[in-house]
């Protein structure tokens, strides 16, 4: 494995569990959030991978977590062959400005006391400690314009601004330290379709115009297929499949998967009358105490017996860059060579 | 007759910024057993108008101004409080968006299934009990007969949903008003639960309406659908006709926003500026504005009604938009991600 | 503005500036954006028993500064061949026992109920508000170790806490001030910690975290500048109550002392000869109540004008 840690961007066997202590009376221990569960990735430079799941599946807690957030359990994080998680929490902020993060609530994620031109500043100087003035002013408002605001404006305060051109801001902040690896979790889900569109566009032009790596995360598969190169599928706190944006979508192997992307409404009522749907069991479980062997048993909709219970399934390659959590009962082999 | 006819409906909110004319004469009508879809981006006064046929809009600062809603030969509008307590949950029961607040949480979701039926029915508890443990049953709550005696936080957010449908179809009401029931679920809950009020709605006969911002859950959900935008319904007719001959310039514009339906190279279509500011009068078309298609002309005094094209297929043709030009033409035009105008942003 | 080079990269440095004086010509450009504060002060102005109680408030701080030096009289000066007369011509507020005139009193007893308010909230407002900060942004032990002094502090008798200071340091006013300080920063600090507690969540604070700020400027521009509404509600409402206390200490003797007075002294002198001459107790009482009234209606309109639920979103 250890070639692998030339790549941009490498997480082996991460963990991030969250114990919950123990009942003050009986001494017990109320459990462990295995939130992120073993996760090991690739992610080449200038890639944009998409991080689909549902809500509860662990794709928030892994994306704080390759931004040291919250520092992994276990396992290891290399960001151009320097590893991550082994700097220690004092150190670690000297090296944060290499990667950025892209939140979903614009409400929430600009301090509303502090004027854009102020946010961006402080970001920018965590670059350039030395810009003032002038110098500072044409950087901010450069940022400005990259992501298609007014710099005439650059004096206002977050409340002013409307929901799509706050996060306009937030991109721009998460631009000023000039990252090389950007996560955006979730930018569009908290705005309305055509404000989506927008900052969608936006996205996908500053991705190539920069070369910037991205990792994308949303519940929403049809943003994901639009945006990213490669997609990872995870559920309770793994990956069950990750491949080509065009493949996970359109031949997933995973039952999963298919649920996933056959769940999806299109907007096209003859399409949607006519396709067939795979329709799960309930709710995704419990993170605490997660289900045992192939943690997608529970619901499950295709016949299995209790071996589905025990055996953890492999993470294999079953085409060049498709790689699968190989349950016998959640992949169907003919679907695999078909597909 | 139709079962529900909405004539002119107006709600405004008298605030302290201004009158926002939230709904602003909203007519509809739909019949027994059919799905009307109402959508529409935030602020476009979809939930106001469910809110105001419920009469659940709070006063002050809501105000329903004018408008006619006969249900059954009613008006749900000018009927007396008695009588509506005697309609809502009876005859008309809504859903609410968010699942894990619109359970009383200090009740079991037993006690909270027998007051909903004795309320309206005389009916004893033990009739009740087994009529809310079939009507769980039926919306695909794993044993039941247990799990009803249970409180609303020990359900996952589905599965309270699942308890809100239950509880709102357990009269047998002839409309069920659905105020984004899945939009706080996941895609594989969302797909069980439209799935699960489709059903039910086959067997009761109910008539739906289905408020939501998402054009695919539409799509494949109802037989009508009302597009709004800035509190009046601009497009109207059956799914088909809104989705595959859309007339509107703002229903046009919509579609060619949502990434499913776009190839993957191509770059989506953004629709520019911003809603217009409800709490000043509109003049002529509300979306001419952001139209990719205007053409020249002097705006009318007051905003354009809807008109039949056809087949129960009704726009708001304001006359100065070219219904004519395609969006691939303006987006081909190039960058529809420029600089916005000064004093765009929304001034406190 | 728009020979701002279009094409400067974002990556490294701008190019060469052959815009410099147009960045000087945007700067004049700039809109001035109307922050959260100017909202809030929009919002009093049109509260008008906010805004009066505001405009009284100063008039007293005028009263009472001022006051004393455009008066003929001394405070301490006795009379006592005047003795305890009702108010006249000559004696707007009459006279006390003593035969001090009490407009004077009145005035300079205000300097130093006020002072006394002032000072002590200002003192617990700067150690609640860090206290607060670093507990809440801490978290975990750090907190827990900081909350537990501050309910060890709370369970202390107030008035024994006084008398064990008093009898260390001996009597000052200024020992007063600390006094009654270090027990409102109490309060204070449970607001900051949870206001701090509900803020830390907010993603524009783990935005801060992730572009690498330091704790203390987190501290400093992130979270302490949005709890400063409640604060400067809270603090409005303090000063009252230290206004009470110093009037409850002065009454038991560990507060001022004669010659000097404060309105609470005033008032207990008053109380005690209220029968015979009334107007001993009817003027300070005013004035000290009007004092609490002002700064109570001030702090609720602070409330509706800093609310965050009513600002504009």
């Amino acid at each position: 494995m250890s070639d692998r840690r030339d790549d941009f961007l490498v997480l082996e066997n991460v963990k991030t569990h969250f114990d919950l202590g123990r009942d003050f009376l009986t001494r017990r221990s109320k459990g462990v959030v295995k939130a992120v569960d073993g996760i090991s990735l690739t992610i080449k430079e200038g890639e944009t991978l998409g991080l689909v799941g549902e809500s509860g599946c662990g794709k928030s807690t892994l994306s704080r977590t390759i931004m040291q957030l919250i520092r992994p359990t276990s396992g290891k994080i290399w960001l151009e062959g320097k590893e991550l998680s082994a700097i220690s929490d004092r150190d670690i902020r000297d090296v944060r400005k290499n990667f950025q993060m892209i939140f979903q609530d614009p409400y929430a994620s600009l301090n509303p006391r502090m004027t854009v031109l102020d946010t961006l500043s402080e970001a920018i100087r965590t670059r350039h400690p030395d810009s003032k003035g002038d110098d500072l002013l044409q950087r901010v408002s450069e940022l400005l314009r990259t992501v298609g605001l007014n710099p005439a404006q650059m004096k206002r305060y977050p409340h002013e601004f409307s929901g799509g051109q706050r996060q306009r801001v937030a991109i721009a902040r998460a631009l000023a330290p000039e990252p090389k690896l950007i996560i955006a979790d979730e930018p569009v889900s908290a705005l309305d379709v055509s404000i989506q569109s927008q900052i969608l566009n936006l996205l996908k032009r500053l991705k190539s115009e920069m070369g910037l790596t991205m990792i994308f995360v949303s519940h929403d598969l049809s943003v994901v297929r639009y945006i990213s190169d490669r997609i990872a599928v995870m559920y309770l706190g793994r990956i069950t499949e990750l491949g080509n944006a065009e493949t996970i979508v359109d031949d997933p192997l995973h039952i999963y998967t298919k649920a996933l992307t056959s769940a999806i409404p299109v907007p096209d009522p003859r399409a949607e009358h006519s396709r067939k749907r795979v329709i799960l069991q309930g709710d995704q479980p419990s993170p605490i105490d997660p289900p045992s062997g192939c943690n997608f048993w529970p619901r499950s909709p295709v016949e299995h017996d209790a071996q589905m219970k025990e055996t953890v399934p492999e993470f294999v390659e079953v085409a060049t860059g498709h790689w699968v959590s190989n349950c016998r009962f959640c992949v169907e082999p003919t679907a695999a060579t078909s597909g | 007759m139709a079962l529900l006819e909405v004539e002119d409906l107006a709600t405004h909110f008298h605030t302290r910024e201004g009158t926002v004319r939230a709904v602003d004469g909203v007519s509809f009508s739909i019949d027994k057993g059919e799905t009307l879809g109402i959508v529409g981006e935030s602020g476009s006064g979809k939930s106001v108008t469910c809110y105001s046929l419920m009469r659940l809009i709070p006063e002050p600062p809501g105000r329903i101004e004018r408008g006619v809603a006969r249900f059954d030969g009613q008006d749900l509008l000018q009927m007396s409080k008695s009588d509506l307590r005697h309609v809502r949950g009876d005859r008309i029961s809504m859903i609410f968006q968010d699942p894990m607040t619109s359970l009383n949480p200090y009740l079991r979701i037993s006690t909270q299934l027998i007051e909903a039926q004795q309320t309206h029915r005389d009916i004893d508890n033990k009739a009740a009990l087994f009529k809310a443990i079939e009507g769980l049953e039926e919306v695909g709550i794993p044993d039941a007969a247990n799990r009803v005696k249970s409180y609303p936080h020990e359900f996952s957010g589905g599965m309270r949903q699942r308890v809100m449908i239950a509880m709102a179809l357990i009269n047998e009401p002839d409309l069920l008003i659905a105020d984004e029931p899945t939009t706080a679920l996941d895609v594989t809950v969302q797909a069980q639960i439209l799935d699960i009020i489709k059903q039910r709605q086959e067997r009761l006969g109910t008539a739906v309406i289905l408020v939501t911002h998402d054009l695919g859950v539409v799509a494949g959900n109802c037989d009508k659908v009302n597009v709004m935008y800035a509190g009046q319904i601009v497009e109207s007719g059956s799914a088909e006709q809104v989705f595959y001959e859309a007339k509107h310039a703002y229903t046009r514009s919509l579609q060619k926003t949502i990434p499913s339906l776009q190839e993957k190279g191509q770059e989506l279509y953004t629709i520019p500026g911003l809603p217009p500011d409800l709490t000043k009068p509109i003049n002529g078309c509300a979306f001419h504005p952001r139209c990719p298609f205007p053409k020249t002309g002097a705006a009318e005094t007051g905003r354009p009604t809807l008109k039949d094209v056809g087949d129960g297929h009704c726009f708001a043709d304001c006359g100065y938009c070219d219904s004519s030009g395609s969006i691939e033409d303006v987006l081909a035009k190039g960058d529809t991600d420029d600089i916005q105008l000064p004093g765009e942003g929304v001034k406190a | 503005m728009s020979n701002i080079s279009q094409t400067a990269t974002l990556q490294g440095k701008p190019q060469p500036d052959p815009a410099g004086p147009a960045v000087a010509a945007m700067l004049e450009e700039l809109e001035e954006g109307s922050s959260l504060w100017k909202d809030a002060w929009a919002r009093l102005r049109k509260n008008k028993l906010a805004l009066t109680s505001l405009f009284l408030f100063i008039l007293i701080v005028l009263f009472c500064v001022v006051g004393p030096f455009l008066s003929p009289y001394d405070s301490q000066a006795q009379d006592l061949f005047v003795g305890a007369e009702g108010p006249s011509a000559a004696h707007w507020f009459g006279t006390d026992t003593l035969g001090r005139d009490l407009l004077v009193r009145v005035m300079e007893g205000g300097r130093i109920s006020l002072l006394v308010g002032l000072v002590a909230t200002t003192v617990s407002l700067m150690i609640g508000v860090i206290f607060g900060a670093v507990a809440g942004y801490m978290g975990g032990r750090v907190d827990a170790a900081m909350m537990r002094f501050v309910d060890l502090l709370y369970a202390l008798p107030f008035t024994i806490f006084v008398i064990l200071l008093m009898v260390a340091f001996g009597r000052s006013l200024w020992l007063m001030f600390v006094a009654i300080g270090c027990v409102e920063w109490l309060t204070m600090a449970r607001i900051v910690r949870s206001g701090v507690i509900g803020l830390k969540k907010q993603e524009f604070v783990e935005a801060a975290v992730s572009l690498g700020y330091s704790h203390t400027r987190i501290i400093l521009r992130h979270l302490i500048p949005n709890v400063l509404g409640p604060v400067i509600v809270i603090s409005t409402l303090t000063v009252p109550a230290v206004m009470l206390l110093e009037a409850f200490l002065s009454f038991l003797g560990l507060g001022v002392q004669p010659p000097f007075a404060s309105w609470g002294v005033l008032i207990n002198e008053g109380q005690q000869n209220m029968e015979i001459f009334p107007w001993l107790l009817i003027f300070p009482a005013f004035f000290f109540a009007l004092t609490l009234f002002c700064l109570n209606f001030l702090g609720d309109g602070l409330r509706d004008a800093l609310d965050p639920k009513s600002a504009k979103d």
